[in-house]
């Protein structure tokens, strides 16, 4: 399920949502919805300003008309850019809610009365305590808990991903949504919500966005920018009356032209793209965001605890060694061991029959022919087993095993009985084998650190990020498989009371706390946590707790969370290093140009050699404007993320964003002003 | 001006003190001079290149083509 979430990149765009887009975008020029961003709203005021100075020359009979026209549109086009990125990453969202709400669509639902009989309901109708049938090709009418039966169910009105997932009643794949169909078989299942509070709804309402507000990082760069504008406007404004002095007059045209090129128009139009599309993307790996807030935090943490089971082994213990008796053969050992763990359906009996088959190409015979009893384990003997062809084979727990040899007048040999104490002493769990009353030898059944965790952790590490394994295993078993997975601490034999302490000693050092959780129990550190990620499978009060609900209900994206929220915060600041460093290369544009008229001299600071004034300035908001289209795909998408430290990382990005800011310009503005001298636009 | 710069400093003095680790922004070396450098004369400079282009600039590029006052 991973890969397949990895693999899916949604297209950027598709017609429809560009369509969309576009419309969007020129229901954005509402000045009260524009003043929320002031940096995009003094450039609608400059548009509006030389649209009045437009039409006034047009009725004076102005000369210069084609220069003044070209002017206004550019700047027109530079708040619809801006207006159209914000439209395109919200709209991502919308399409997505669209599907949602057509999965929240009517439904009948087999509601099955008391007396075993199904009556047909509406799903609206439905309430928490109803139980209902949905058999292959029905619609889910709603969120609960499958009570019995296991079903194939196709999720992807809810995560996107086409691939069906098993729902089966206990354990933790239990939990089923609203909305979501059936592909094979029938699931009887308890209802768990009213109307109108499902899950669907909810997720509905983030993904719209709808009620998104600023993020405390937005709003202090917000503050930046406007100061930025503020000063840019000053300098603007100051400039008119040393031109008059000089006796160079400026037009309206080319004093906004000068305004809009400086103030910082391109992180200004795509600052509220970056952070949509930060939770988009989180929507993309099925993670849904409750708040950008939680995705800006999971962006600075500090410390991810992450609980051992599940996350950094894989979900059961396996069989990884036999450990024979003197003068038995491995293999019989294995021979023996398999045979018991034959209709051993629990996943360490698999392993074990793995294992055997992997090491001594022994197969899970077909043992039918042998009349085999087999002796399924019980919480009173502790062991299981089988009796076939006069062979009586047994495994268990040491201790039952022990005295099961030793009530048939044998011993567990010197060598064994430290073996045992060895394996446990290593974090793993043996299991005693006997065959008709003697002892054959030990496996050992250990924890398994899932592939690749250990570099995962490094680059964690490298990024400045300790992580902790949180498990209910004792110290030694915990150190041992700490060590194995390389985490930088772990929590031994916690309980939820002690993982919420672990959480408040680190917030108290000041650091950012991040954790995945799936229980009630978990609910109280999830809400204390600064990231809390909650498992879709989990229980309800464990989803409400968290601030992010994973789909996939993989502990392990915690990882990918964070680098996401990293991506976010490197596009933001990339961005706005790159749109202040672009202005260098605007003035030497428009300076010169201002002012050749009169002072011809200062054509020697005209390094890029642009052809006349006129198209120097149109160049100059020509590129202004196009700029912001072209670095929307890198606003939706987030700049390329490296797990590297924060002094690699700044350097990298200020090498490509800050230099590349200074340079790009130049080249960008000289190509756009041969193209419009070509064309004799100016 | 200084209002919005203040508003910026009421915001950072709100925000709790964090340990330093491999994460933290580096604010020592000649990487972070430089950018701290390069930010002051950017916006620096953009600020008062246009009134400087009218005043001692073009002054200087007139005195060399041999114009002076």
């Amino acid at each position: 399920m991973e890969q397949a979430s990895h693999g899916k990149a949604k297209p950027l765009a598709d017609r429809k949502l560009l369509l969309r887009a576009i419309a969007d975008s020129f229901g954005k020029l509402n000045p009260r919805v524009m003043v929320k961003n002031p940096v995009m709203f003094v450039v609608e005021v400059g548009a509006v300003l030389t649209t009045i100075e437009l039409v006034r020359d047009t009725m004076r009979h102005m000369a210069h008309f084609g220069f003044g026209l070209q002017i206004t549109l550019w700047l027109w086009f530079t708040v619809l850019f801006a207006n159209f990125a914000e439209a395109m990453a919200e709209g991502r969202g919308k399409a997505q809610a669209e599907t949602l709400r057509k999965a929240r669509a009517e439904t009948v639902a087999h509601r099955l009365r008391a007396d075993g009989t199904l009556d047909a309901v509406p799903s609206s109708k439905l309430r928490s305590g109803d139980i209902v049938l949905a058999s292959a090709g029905e619609f889910i009418p709603g969120d609960g808990e499958v009570i019995e039966g296991v079903a194939s169910v196709d999720e992807s009105a809810i995560t996107g991903e086409s691939a069906p997932v098993i729902r089966e009643s206990g354990g933790d794949r239990s939990a089923v949504t609203g909305g979501t169909r059936v592909l094979s078989d029938e699931i009887k299942i308890r209802i768990t919500s009213n109307p109108g509070e499902t899950f669907l709804d909810r997720m509905i309402h983030l993904v719209e966005g709808a009620s998104r507000q600023k993020t405390p990082n937005e709003i202090a760069l917000n503050i930046l920018l406007a100061g930025l504008t503020i000063i840019f406007l000053l300098a603007v404004v100051t400039l008119q009356p040393f031109a008059i002095y000089s006796g160079a007059p400026q037009s309206i045209f080319v004093l906004v032209s000068l305004l809009v090129c400086l103030i910082p128009t391109t992180i200004g139009g795509l600052l509220s793209a970056i952070g949509i599309a930060g939770m988009d993307r989180m929507i993309q790996r099925n993670v849904i965001a409750m708040s950008g807030r939680a995705v800006e935090a999971s962006g600075d943490v500090d410390v991810l605890l992450l609980d051992k089971t599940g996350t950094i082994t894989l979900g059961n213990r396996q069989a990884t060694m036999f450990y024979p008796c003197p003068n038995v053969i491995e293999a019989d050992l294995a021979n023996a061991a398999q045979l018991a763990s034959l209709a051993d359906e629990t996943p360490e009996g698999r392993s074990i029959v793995v294992l055997a088959k992997e090491k001594y190409g022994l197969r899970g015979r077909e043992v039918g022919h042998l009349n085999p009893l087999f002796i399924p384990f019980s919480a009173q003997t502790r062991m299981s087993g089988v009796d076939l062809d006069g062979r009586q084979i047994r495994k268990g727990a040491p201790e039952a095993i022990t005295k099961y040899v030793a009530e048939r007048g044998n011993a567990v040999p010197v060598e064994i009985q430290r073996c045992l104490t060895e394996i446990s002493n290593g974090g793993g769990t043996p299991l005693l084998v006997a065959e008709n009353g003697r002892a054959l030898g030990v496996i050992a059944l250990t924890d398994v650190v899932k592939g690749g965790m250990r570099e995962r952790f490094d680059h964690l590490r490298a990024m400045g990020i300790r992580t902790m394994m949180i498990t209910g295993d004792n110290p030694l078993t915990a150190a041992a498989i700490a060590r194995q997975a390389g985490v930088d601490d772990f929590l031994a034999e916690a309980r939820p009371e002690d993982k919420m302490a672990l959480i408040r000693r680190e917030q108290a050092k000041g650091k950012l706390v991040a954790m995945t959780g799936d229980g009630t129990n978990d609910a109280p550190a999830l809400a204390q946590a600064d990231v809390g990620v909650a498992m879709n499978t989990g229980t309800q009060a464990a989803k409400e707790a968290g601030n992010m609900v994973d789909l996939d209900s993989n502990p392990t994206k915690l990882i990918e969370i964070v680098e996401i929220g990293k991506q976010l915060l490197i596009t933001r600041g990339a961005l706005t290093t790159f749109s202040v460093a672009n202005d260098v290369a605007k003035y030497f544009a428009i300076i010169p140009a201002m002012f050749a008229r009169v002072f011809p001299e200062l054509n020697a600071i005209n390094v890029m050699r642009l052809g006349t004034p006129h198209s120097a300035i149109l160049s100059a908001v020509i590129f202004n404007a196009l700029i912001i289209i072209a670095l929307i795909p890198l606003a939706l998408r987030g700049v390329r993320y490296r797990p590297l430290g924060a002094a690699a990382l700044l350097r990298r990005n200020l090498l490509v964003y800050g230099l590349g800011g200074i340079v790009v310009p130049f080249i960008g503005i000289k190509l756009i002003d041969i193209a419009i001298l070509y064309l004799h636009l100016a | 001006m200084v209002i919005p710069i203040l508003g910026i400093a009421g915001n950072l003095a709100r925000k709790k003190t964090s340990p330093e680790s491999a994460g933290t922004f580096p604010v020592t070396g000649p990487l972070f001079t430089t950018l701290l450098v390069s930010t002051i004369v950017i916006v620096g400079a953009l600020t008062f290149f246009p009134a400087l282009t009218l005043g001692p600039i073009l002054e200087h590029l007139l005195m060399f083509a041999g114009k002076v006052f």
